[in-house]
């Protein structure tokens, strides 16, 4: 079958011939462009994630310990709780006039790694979640599942199961009391996807043979809209200067932890443009080494009619095409892997990611690629169309 | 076809190149003959259009093939490839039919698909004469293109490369040491050291 000739072509038979040193600029390209890649997707869809989970959330009220500690458990359900905090000191910061609503958070139990949470129904209207079958619970040790909750254990409206001990999975089953699944939530996308929710009341009525006779009800957080932006200045001090109560904003937490991990992510995103900097130092050591391959191929080309510019093209095209494929192959890589990684995260129980998304970063990804192929082929493309054909040709 | 007056090329300094008159009209063979020194190569190139003389005036009918002594395939294409690249660079049209058609005079038209490495030197070198007449050149000019080759491949060199420029209507020039072509040519132009 016969085949025209093109820059393309030409091209793509050099880098062809040398495999070796053609899948290496790729890998190093790749690898650079891939680790790039998964922080750009992780971080953008945690922050997004965890944003939404604490909209609307301005405060949140537990026990004494570590605020970030207090606001992953309460509002990210990522870590455990601080402890409990007695259920008068919560109905009473509830009650104060710079609170808007208080929803009531009860921790303690988890079904195969979910945490179950007792709460109101203020919780699902705070989430905007709709029932997709069943109906909420009324009565204690009823229960709903989120949508990613249901999913994953194959419960349905009617179906029972039993509690167990802790928040992690391997917990022991609760042997008294078990649940009745009586409504399964739609899909949010939000935190409450991955829990199972029940009233308050199951929650005591579960640990109730613990409890002290007589002993004050504890919840284990509130989580508080503010009346007005004037709480944000004092409420906060208010709680934890003069209760047992500790206080801690989400967006101050969150921000926390990202600035904590944010060093983590430059460190590696910095190591991520090296490698793609020592990709564009490969493909430029390359084509140099290449020129001096392809001094009598040149020339060959110039006899043949090939214009300088053409010269010059067909070398960049090499420099474009490599760091083209290193772009692509790194954006391949880096969606795999961050699939990967939230595959692992969502064995977890933790923030889900995806690498079935996009974000507009990548295409600035692509476009550094594509420059820095371009700028290390720039010199070698200069240099080889304006090599000299008549004493090359006369070597021999 | 072509007509030099007045050429002198200098190379650092040193006169390479001096010649007074030489032309050709279309279809003649000539060859020039000289030891190594005397400018033969500077002379073809100068004829290519490769490069510009120092002094002097060069008029050259176009297109023009080269058959240049190392032959210079480019190896990561194949023969056809490279035949098809003669015609790309020199920005006309591509003519696999024609790459078929040259093939086959000079005797090669299975090997297609090789690439050179995959060639003998015969071969190759009945390539390089395939690309050359690729464009249906108005001049054809080879570069010592029997140097190291015993008498029987010497008389096939010269006869294809006569065969395809008369198939063209070319001129040939022929640039040699190598006394055995003389009795070929009626044309001979001889340079000094």
């Amino acid at each position: 079958m016969s085949r025209h000739v093109s820059l393309a072509r030409i091209s793509y038979s050099y880098l062809r011939a040398q495999p070796l040193s053609t899948a290496l600029n790729l890998l190093l390209l790749a690898l650079g462009i891939a680790t790039i890649t998964v922080l750009m997707l992780a971080t953008r869809q945690i922050e997004e994630r965890m944003g939404r989970d604490a909209r609307g959330v301005d405060l949140v009220a537990g026990a004494k310990g570590s605020p970030m500690q207090l606001v992953l458990s309460a509002v990210f359900h990522l870590d455990a709780p601080t402890g409990n905090i007695p259920l008068e000191d919560a109905a009473q910061l509830a009650r104060h006039r710079l609170v808007k609503r208080a929803i009531p958070v009860a921790l303690g139990d988890s079904y195969r790694g979910l945490r179950i949470v007792g709460t109101n129904h203020d919780y699902v209207a705070h989430y905007g979640a709709r029932l997709a079958e069943g109906a909420l619970w009324t009565k204690p040790m009823e229960a709903v599942l989120g949508a990613e909750a249901a999913r994953r254990t194959g419960l349905r409206v009617g179906s029972g199961f039993k509690g167990a001990h802790g928040l992690g999975e391997g917990g022991d089953e609760h042997a008294e009391e078990g649940y009745r699944v009586v409504g399964v939530l739609a899909p949010t996308g939000t935190v409450i996807d991955r829990v199972v929710l029940t009233s308050v009341e199951s929650v005591w009525q579960v640990h109730e043979h613990g409890r002290a006779e007589g002993g004050p009800r504890e919840i284990t957080a509130l989580l508080i809209q503010y009346a007005s932006p004037l709480a944000a200045a004092t409420l906060p001090r208010a709680v934890n200067a003069s209760t047992s109560l500790q206080a801690a904003s989400p967006a101050y937490e969150s921000a926390r932890l990202f600035r904590m991990l944010g060093v983590g992510v430059e460190v590696l995103r910095a190591f991520g443009l090296v490698l793609v900097l020592a990709a564009g130092l490969s493909v430029f050591i390359a084509l140099t080494h290449a020129l001096d391959e392809r001094r009598y191929d040149l020339a060959v080309m110039r006899m043949l009619g090939a214009s300088r510019a053409r010269l010059m093209a067909l070398l960049l095209i090499e420099g474009l095409a490599l760091s083209a494929g290193g772009a692509l192959a790194g954006l391949l890589l880096g969606h795999a892997l961050t699939e990967l990684l939230g595959a692992a995260l969502r064995a977890q129980q933790q923030v889900p990611v995806t690498g079935w998304t996009w974000v507009a970063g990548e295409w600035w990804l692509a476009v550094l690629a594509l420059g820095v192929g371009a700028l290390a082929a720039l010199l070698p493309a200069w240099r080889g169309s304006r090599a000299e054909v008549a004493p090359v040709l006369a070597e021999g | 076809m072509f007509s030099l007056k007045d050429v002198r090329h200098r190379y650092g300094g040193r006169t390479v190149l001096q010649l007074e008159r030489f032309e050709a009209a279309q279809g003649e063979k000539w060859l020039v003959l000289g030891p190594s020194g005397s400018g033969k190569s500077t002379l073809l190139h100068i004829l290519s259009g490769l490069l510009k003389p120092s002094e002097g005036t060069v008029s050259v009918a176009r297109p023009i093939g080269i058959v240049p002594q190392k032959l210079h395939l480019i190896a990561s294409l194949s023969v056809e490839e490279n035949l098809l690249l003669a015609q790309y660079l020199a920005g006309a049209r591509q003519e696999p039919a024609r790459v078929v058609q040259v093939l086959a005079g000079v005797g090669l038209a299975e090997r297609a698909q090789a690439r050179p490495h995959q060639l003998s030197h015969g071969q190759a070198q009945r390539v390089a004469v395939a690309r050359a007449v690729m464009n249906r050149p108005q001049l054809l000019v080879a570069d010592e293109p029997t140097s190291n080759l015993d008498d029987a491949h010497c008389a096939a060199t010269l006869g294809l490369l006569e065969s395809q420029a008369a198939e063209c209507g070319a001129t040939l020039v022929v640039a040699t040491h190598d006394a055995r072509a003389k009795e070929r040519f009626t044309h001979r132009l001889e340079l000094g050291a």
